[in-house]
């Protein structure tokens, strides 16, 4: 056979060794998009959850290495391209049997006329055409896959009720209703403090948790995503504190305590300044300002040099600047206040999130019969405590503030969760809680809850006295008309600044 | 002779042939074909058909000489192969001379074969395989080319002596004559009644025969198809891993090595008809049923159920690859 011929001949053979790369592509790609949509069949029951990205590209990347290989393990010998030829262009075998002449196999008078038809028609032999490779291509891989698609778009995320996939589902939504429910308050106290940050922060938090409610989503996509957003809280919860090391220098991050106590003595200085009209108290304002400097070791140093300035201006007499200094002082600590106090919204909101991360993730054997029953009638479980310690543990009594809730309990009448209805306990003030339970059905049972008041813990006070300013009493009051404080508390907090102000005077 | 000289005389002895046969086209070219690979036909047919018209007309196209056996009960072997005849020369001396009997023809028709008991019908064997008799232990050869068309009917059964299978195997093709459809019937009737008998005329001879039939031995066959042939005819034994469905219930034994010379030397012969000097796939196929039919024998429970070995042989037609998957042509 001429060179034209061979030629011919072993391009047929290269495109058949595509021709079977590409079928064998197809049969892996048609084997992993078969077993996607096994998996997500699977997942009508069991918490099976593959995203489908992971089937796309697995079954992408199985296919692709298929297809390599096939090319590279699959190439046909060129008898086998013949008989291909012989097949497709109607040659009648003309073409294996001039390759066994050529290759001595065959023996015949008629040798050299067979060979010259063969090559004759090989000629005109058009290896595209034969041995088409676009055509290969599997319709069934398209259609799996958009039934993949299709799967994903109308079923998916759906379960059947009383199976573990729906336990996991009901797992997440209630967690994702909980989380969005303390997201709100967080958002609605950090607008009314003008926490920009955070508030920003609460409502894309209160998004997301409303979209992991209504989406149809498996538990490792809804861990993923709270695990972002847990990132993104931290994120900003850094720049504010980035923010504020900016402020404080080399200074140590002071508590927000100390700085609310601050900005409390700078109000006092200034309404004292603003009052005093004998150079007594003005020496007296003086001298509480050199105290107030030298005496606090974690003032930051912008307040501090606001103080200096103010002092020499009260030295000088310059009435204007040192109203200015010490206005200054003020503005420079509400803002650190206002930064430390984002920091602290972020950081509850980011402990939110990944708490609720880390319920949706721990896995389904570890829970109680009541947890299981309070995802599923919707009520909040428990927080999450490390995997097994329940078990291990031994049977603990219920401690100051650690509301344990019974099966039923929620949000309406015999279900839900205290938690949820009283928030969480005030760290500053011993709460004693009562609770008359009755066993009710959901949405049914009753629930009556009693709360006790008690006096303030008794702890180390966070304010020194002599800070308290002198009219902290009126400002108590115009605070407690401003500020969140329950009605049954503000008699005692007044009458603790009342006290501290007698005290001074 | 070359490829073309062959393909035109065929045409000229299929076309003699049509002028006094009707319909039947692919019976004659299945019959053409046995004899230019040089083989004999056992005919099967309802008795009318035109089976002794054929092989008589055959016989005058290839101007050969031509006779005819009618099987019967009381035929005797030395009725076919002839016998020693005590003979009295003209010097009164007597001494025994073979007198040929109608074997030593070139177109022998064997009509009714199954009438003859096994002995008489295994006076054929010789003949056929070895086209050569032997009688009082001396061989006398038979003129070449030499056939043997036999022919028996499948539906009178009663007193009737099967061939026993070693005799089936010498037939190269099992054909059946087909009873004629309306049209064919009509044309008979139109040729047969009439005043003018139209006549065959001798196309070629026995040495034009017989290269011919030489010529058939030339055709290239293809690697694989070798393979195919003998896939095929391994496919017919139950016990082969190839076996279908249908052959590992029916048959008892699948068909002997002949069954595949007779495939490849009836699918050369197609080949040199289509003018082509290479045999094809389809060549093949197109003679396996009758190369085959006769060569696997059914089992009790393919008998009982009255199986068609024709229907088992599409079966193995169907199972079997022409090329194997990884078969390729190793180096020489």
């Amino acid at each position: 056979m001429s060179t034209q011929a061979h030629h011919a001949l072993h391009q047929t053979r290269s495109r058949m060794a595509w021709q079977r790369a590409v079928r064998l592509a197809c049969v892996v790609s048609l084997g992993g998009f078969a077993w996607g949509i096994a998996l997500r069949a699977a997942s009508l029951v069991l918490p099976v959850e593959v995203p489908l990205g992971w089937v796309f590209g697995g079954s992408a990347l199985a296919a692709l290495s298929s297809l390599l290989a096939g090319r590279l393990l699959l190439v046909p010998s060129l008898y086998q391209a013949a008989h291909l030829l012989d097949r497709t262009c109607g040659l009648e075998d003309r073409l294996t049997t001039a390759l066994g002449i050529a290759l001595g196999r065959v023996r015949s008078r008629f040798r050299d006329q067979v060979l010259e038809e063969a090559t004759r028609a090989l000629l005109h032999v058009d290896a595209r055409r034969v041995v088409p490779i676009r055509r290969t291509l599997d319709p069934r891989v398209l259609v799996l896959a958009g039934g993949l698609l299709v799967w994903d778009l109308v079923l998916g995320g759906t379960t059947l009720p009383g199976t573990p996939a729906h336990r996991t589902r009901e797992l997440i939504r209630a967690e994702s209703r909980r989380l969005e429910q303390r997201v709100v308050r967080i958002g609605q106290s950090s607008r009314a403090q003008r926490l920009l940050r955070a508030a920003e922060q609460a409502e894309r938090v209160q998004q997301a948790a409303r979209a992991l409610r209504q989406e149809r989503i498996t538990r490792q996509e809804a861990v993923e995503r709270l695990r972002a957003l847990a990132r993104q809280v931290e994120d900003a919860r850094r720049a504010a504190e980035g923010l504020l090391r900016e402020e404080l220098g080399t200074f140590r991050l002071p508590s927000r305590a100390a700085l609310e106590q601050h900005s409390l003595a700078l109000r006092e200085f200034l309404s004292r300044w603003q009052s005093a009209s004998t150079p007594q108290e003005r020496e007296r304002i003086r001298e509480a300002l050199q105290d107030l400097e030298s005496q606090t070791p974690g003032l930051p140093p912008s307040i501090r040099s606001s103080l200096r300035r103010a002092r020499e201006a009260l030295r000088r007499g310059d009435r204007a600047s040192v109203l200015q200094a010490l206005g200054q002082a003020r503005e420079d600590l509400q803002g650190m206040q206002r930064l430390a106090s984002e920091m602290e919204a972020l950081q509850t909101l980011a402990r939110e999130v990944e708490a609720t991360g880390q319920r949706i993730q721990a896995p389904t054997e570890n829970r109680t019969a009541v947890e299981e029953r309070d995802i599923v009638t919707g009520a909040a479980p428990f927080p999450v405590a490390p995997a097994g310690a329940k078990r291990a543990g031994k049977k603990e009594g219920p401690r100051p503030g650690d509301l344990t809730e019974g099966p039923n309990e929620g949000l309406r009448a015999g279900q839900g969760s205290l938690r949820e209805k009283l928030g969480e306990p005030t760290e500053r003030l011993g709460i004693e809680l009562r609770r008359e339970r009755l066993p009710g059905i959901p949405g049914g049972g009753k629930l009556t809850l009693a709360e006790a008041q008690g006096a303030g813990l008794r702890t180390q006070p966070q304010a020194i006295p002599t800070h308290v300013p002198l009219l902290v009493g009126r400002r108590s009051d115009e605070a407690m008309a401003r500020e969140r404080i329950p009605a049954p508390y503000r008699d005692l907090v007044r009458r603790y600044f009342l006290e501290l102000g007698r005290r001074r005077e | 002779m070359e490829i073309h000289e062959f393909q035109h005389l065929y045409r000229r002895i299929r076309s003699e042939i049509g002028k006094v046969m009707v319909g039947h086209e692919e019976l004659v070219d299945l019959v053409l074909v046995a004899l230019f690979a040089g083989g004999h036909v056992l005919l099967e047919g309802v008795p009318g058909v035109g089976k002794t018209l054929l092989v008589k007309t055959v016989a005058r196209v290839l101007n050969l000489r031509f006779s005819r056996i009618q099987f019967t009960p009381d035929l005797m072997p030395a009725d076919i192969v002839g016998t020693n005849v005590l003979v009295t020369d003209e010097h009164g001396r007597r001494h025994f001379t073979f007198q040929p009997g109608p074997v030593f023809s070139q177109l022998v028709l064997a009509d009714e074969i199954n009438r003859a008991t096994p002995k008489t019908q295994s006076a054929l064997l010789e003949a056929m395989q070895e086209l050569a008799v032997t009688v009082s232990g001396v061989s006398y050869p038979l003129e070449r080319p030499f056939f043997v068309l036999a022919t028996q009917n499948p539906i009178e059964m009663e007193g009737t002596y099967p061939l026993p299978e070693a005799q089936l195997d010498r037939f190269f093709f099992k054909l059946r004559v087909p009873y004629p459809d309306v049209a064919s019937l009509v044309e008979i009737l139109d040729r047969t009644t009439g005043a003018f008998l139209s006549e065959a005329e001798p196309v070629v001879d026995s040495a034009t025969v017989l290269a011919m039939q030489a010529l058939v031995r030339e055709v290239a066959v293809a690697p694989h198809l070798l393979g195919y042939v003998a896939r095929l005819v391994e496919a017919t034994h139950p016990t082969s891993p190839r076996s279908c469905a249908l052959v590992s219930r029916f048959v008892r034994y699948g068909s002997s090595p002949r069954g595949a010379q007779a495939i490849l030397l009836g699918a050369k012969v197609r080949a040199l008809t289509a003018g082509r000097a290479h045999v094809s796939a389809e060549d093949i196929r197109s003679v396996v049923l009758p190369a085959l039919r006769h060569r696997i024998l059914l089992n009790f429970e393919g008998e009982a159920e009255g199986v068609d070995p024709d229907r088992i042989l599409r079966d193995v037609l169907a199972h079997t690859p022409e090329l194997e998957p990884a078969e390729s042509l190793p180096a020489p």
